[in-house]
């Protein structure tokens, strides 16, 4: 029985390694940085590889050759996409994640009254589009500005990219990394802030340690072992076991900030949050802007995020739409299956907006 | 503290090295106050309900059998009681243990329950030092049967009231408003302890059993905290009986090859169960269920879903616990056979949370009669014992329905069986008569998840006009969980074919049984990327 054992263990072990190979095999990962849509199953078994290995083997110096993604996102030309104008239509700049440019996208075909322009990056987190806002010298041709905000990223307002706590996708951008410090918000700038730095320090070793030391610095989601690539990104089973390791790293920051009775008031990300929706307004106003926030609830949160911003939105008088009022997170139905809102809810978020607006702006 | 977390891994970790040098005594010495530190994990506070229910049983249980209670055997369980409800009920044990880590103070050390616990604690002493020189003094039988009473009484009134106070309390207060009475509502904020359903069952049956002269009760106070407090099948069973539980604490135990090969592969095939296939269903249950009027689609794979993921949760923490118990020389009961493969409803309740069954027939169903009169009177302690049993689930009416439901469909299957006598299956019958009593153990289970009788109208109501038709809503369940069940169904198939022995792969070659443990492996690692879902049965 015991000699059984034994074998029956080497056998386990060696189906493993069989495995791993075979995966490896059967599901390669394509080299080409432009191939973005390998599928489901090659995306699957790749998601745990480390971060630098990703960004290695989608970054090429010329931009002609190097994975869009990579692209997307710097600060450094701030990209913003202006959708065709409408007589006597003013214009309006919305900041944020993929959902704002939804919204831009709907307030533009149910709105004859809003030139839309969109600032944003996939997945941005607020100080992202925050940052962004900072740096946009042409949001003063409009009248108003619409800054983003979700529940699910809101943790990762702390950081100053998502190379560090997007482990679904590789992307190299980099945005502020804010700090209250008494009644006041410090932006911290990141290490590079184009495609150009990025590649520039990536290739350099001395260049490509101090970013990371930075990121290590200011950012609490920096973990080594998720963004250091070594050999055993080869292994199916160790990039599996990186993946939960970074799940794992997620949940835990998730029930920091978030407890069963909302979003924790003292912890940093929503201190972080309701000083930069307060100094947007004021940074808004200061412009002639009239600014309004955007309260993206996902799917499976409730009224959690509004509810952390509620005191700021209510003190300084700031304009808002929170999606919980018009579409239910707890009903899948809502959501399309890549997480964004169905077409009909982005539209009845936009005529949400736009009466939003039009009040503000009669004002 | 959750078996698929990584603190258990290192609570385990510590624990199970040192158990292996110390010596019989301080095995079990470790063993209790590592029980208390898996249970405590979750709530400190609720270790006192813990102590409380030890101490009252230990000393019922040997009043009962012979009447006194020697010094020690009355000083020790006073003490500890008192030093815990001094530190988990006076003090603010999170917060002394939070200092202890270096942290910043949060929160006074002394809680607010302080002066309760210094005017509770003599008071509680006084009385039962009264009730044991009452009980004392009665007559044998009239003794023996105050001690069990008050056994089962206080277990009751500790399950009653953290389990079904804003039940009845809610439901009544229903009821009188329907008649047009308005009352106040009385419902308290509690928190349900975690397992409580489990442990308190654990701790009848062992006053039932010594009054049943099955079993003489243990003198050992500690090992008897042992028994309750037993980590591995704390918070969701198998539901232990003591006259199979207690003598392995109060003796030696020896470990074994066998058990250590046969608890690592129970160890291996439920974390496979809770983690690649469990919590990979449980993102699309959830969301077949938060649609007020989904599609009948989505109503039947989200119930059958639910189907898969509460047998894998469930007997997947059983086989986890039975492994963990193993590795420490422990054998628990088992508490799951292949219960998908049953033919019939009675079939089902053999295969089905076996622990929990065998509990209701042999303190309920056969106290009240059994089948030991007219078919009638047995359906009515089939309807009777189902019904409580689906109560024990859960205070809500939905399990209340799901037990009338189950002892419905064993009342019919009894009166089928009284008229046309046992029925000798061919491959095909057999085959057919499993997916027949799959659709009805499937509908039983849309009873179980829905939150309210109006779910259960409006999905009932689907079901049947097939509203909605085949589309789809909810989003579909984890890659580990797909090909998890692929995997699993191989292995139950397998088992079935030859003869349900569950070591049946000890008669497959070692490089299959090497395949199967790989890719078990393979899948957990797999589902360890999925959100992972407290066990359902902790609820319980």
């Amino acid at each position: 029985m015991r000699r059984r054992s034994f074998v029956t263990l080497a056998w386990a072990l060696l189906w493993l390694v069989v495995l791993d190979i075979a995966v490896n095999i059967a599901l390669p990962y394509p080299r080409d940085p432009k191939d973005l849509n390998p599928g489901a199953l090659q995306l699957y078994f790749d998601y745990g590889r480390s971060m630098e290995g990703r960004l290695r083997r989608g970054t090429r110096p010329d931009p002609a050759e190097t994975a869009p993604i990579t692209l997307s996102g710097w600060y450094e030309p701030l990209e913003a996409v202006e959708r065709p104008a409408k007589p006597g239509s003013t214009e309006v700049t919305i900041y944020g994640m993929s959902h704002a440019v939804r919204l831009a996208d709907a307030l533009h075909k149910v709105s004859p009254n809003y030139r839309v322009r969109s600032v944003g990056a996939p997945g941005a987190s607020t100080n992202w589009s925050y940052g962004a806002f900072l740096r946009d010298k042409d949001s003063g041709h409009g009248r108003a500005v619409v800054l983003a905000i979700m529940s699910s990223t809101l943790p990762m307002i702390v950081s100053p990219t998502p190379m560090d706590w997007n482990t679904s996708f590789a992307m190299p951008y980099t945005a502020d990394r804010f700090i209250v410090a008494g009644q006041e918000l410090k932006r911290i700038p990141p290490p590079y802030e184009s495609f150009e730095g990025y590649t520039r320090a990536l290739y350099d070793p001395a260049l490509w340690k101090a970013a990371l030391a930075q990121f290590s610095r200011t950012d609490p989601f920096f973990d080594p072992l998720l963004v250091r690539g070594t050999w055993l990104d080869n292994s199916t089973v160790v990039r599996l076991l990186r993946r939960a390791w970074s799940q794992q790293r997620d949940r835990t920051w998730r029930t920091k900030v978030l407890t069963a009775q909302g979003y924790d008031p003292q912890s940093e990300p929503v201190r972080v949050a309701n000083a930069i929706v307060a100094d947007f307004a004021r940074q808004a106003r200061a412009r002639g802007l009239v600014p309004v926030i955007y309260v993206v609830d996902s799917f499976g949160y409730g009224d959690q995020l509004y509810r952390a911003l509620a005191d700021t939105l209510a003190r300084d008088d700031i304009p808002y739409i929170a999606t919980h009022d018009y579409v239910d997170p707890m009903d899948p139905r809502g959501y399309l299956p890549d997480s964004h809102f169905t077409d009909d809810n982005d539209l009845r978020l936009a005529r949400e907006l736009a009466k939003v607006l039009d009040g503000q702006l009669r004002k | 503290m959750l078996f698929n977390s990584i603190t258990f891994l290192i609570f385990l970790a510590i624990v199970y090295p040192l158990y292996r040098v110390l010596p019989f005594r301080g095995q079990n010495w470790l063993l209790l106050l590592a029980s208390y530190i898996f249970y405590g994990w979750w709530d400190w506070r609720f270790l006192f309900l813990m102590s409380f229910s030890t101490s009252i049983d230990f000393w019922t249980g040997l009043v009962l059998y012979r009447g006194r209670l020697r010094l020690a055997e009355k000083l020790i369980p006073a003490i500890f009681l008192s030093g815990a409800a001094l530190f988990l009920v006076g003090f603010d044990a999170s917060e002394v243990f939070h200092r202890i880590g270096g942290g910043a103070p949060r929160a006074p050390l002394i809680s607010e329950f302080m002066p309760y616990v210094l005017v509770g604690i003599p008071a509680f002493l006084t009385v039962a030092a009264l009730a044991y020189h009452i009980l004392s003094r009665l007559e044998k039988e009239r003794r023996r049967k105050a001690c069990v009473t008050l056994s089962i009484l206080m277990q009751l009134l500790v399950l009653g009231f953290f389990k079904y106070f804003n039940f009845f309390v809610d439901s009544l207060t229903e009821a009188l408003g329907e008649l047009g009475v308005q009352t106040e509502r009385l419902h308290l904020n509690i928190v349900l302890p975690v397992g409580i359903s489990f442990y308190t069952f654990q701790s009848m049956s062992y006053a039932i059993d010594i009054y049943r002269r099955e079993f003489k009760p243990t003198a050992r106070f500690f090992d008897f905290a042992l028994f309750v407090s037993f980590f591995p099948p704390l918070v969701a069973g198998p539901i232990e009986r003591a006259k199979h539980l207690l003598p392995q604490m109060a003796s030696p135990r020896t470990i074994t090859a066998d058990q250590i090969r046969r608890g690592l592969f129970l160890i291996v095939l439920g974390m496979f169960k809770k983690i690649a296939i469990a919590d990979g269903m449980a993102s699309t249950v959830d969301q077949a269920y938060a649609i007020p009027d989904p599609s009948w689609m989505t109503i039947v794979v989200g119930t059958a879903a639910f189907a898969i993921q509460i047998y894998c949760d469930f007997s997947g923490y059983s086989d986890i616990a039975r492994g963990v118990a193993k590795l420490f020389g422990v054998e628990l009961r088992y508490n799951f056979n292949q219960p998908y493969f049953a033919r019939s409803p009675r079939e089902f309740w053999q295969r089905w949370h076996i622990s929990l069954s065998t509990w209701l027939s042999d303190y309920l169903y056969k106290p009240l009669g059994g089948n030991r009169g007219s078919l009638a009177f047995t359906c009515r302690n089939l309807m009777l014992t189902m019904v409580l049993g689906g109560l024990w689930h859960g205070a809500a009416w939905n399990y209340v329905l799901w037990g009338f439901y189950h002892g419905t469909a064993l009342s019919a299957h009894r009166v089928l069986v009284s008229r046309v006598g046992p029925a000798r299956d061919g491959l095909a019958k057999v085959v057919l008569k499993i997916a027949g009593f799959g659709i009805v153990t499937l509908y039983g289970w849309l009873l179980f998840r829905a939150r309210s009788f109006d779910q259960i109208a409006t999905y009932t109501t689907t079901l049947l006009t097939g509203r909605g038709g085949l589309v789809f809503e909810a989003g579909l369940p984890a890659i580990s969980a797909a090909a998890g069940v692929l995997l699993l169904i191989v292995l139950e198939i397998t088992q079935y074919r030859l003869g349900g022995d569950p070591r049946f792969y000890r008669r497959l070659p070692p490089a299959l049984v090497g395949l199967a443990i790989a890719l078990m492996l393979f899948l957990t690692l797999m589902g360890m990327s999925n959100e992972p879902a407290q066990f359902i049965y902790f609820q319980f």
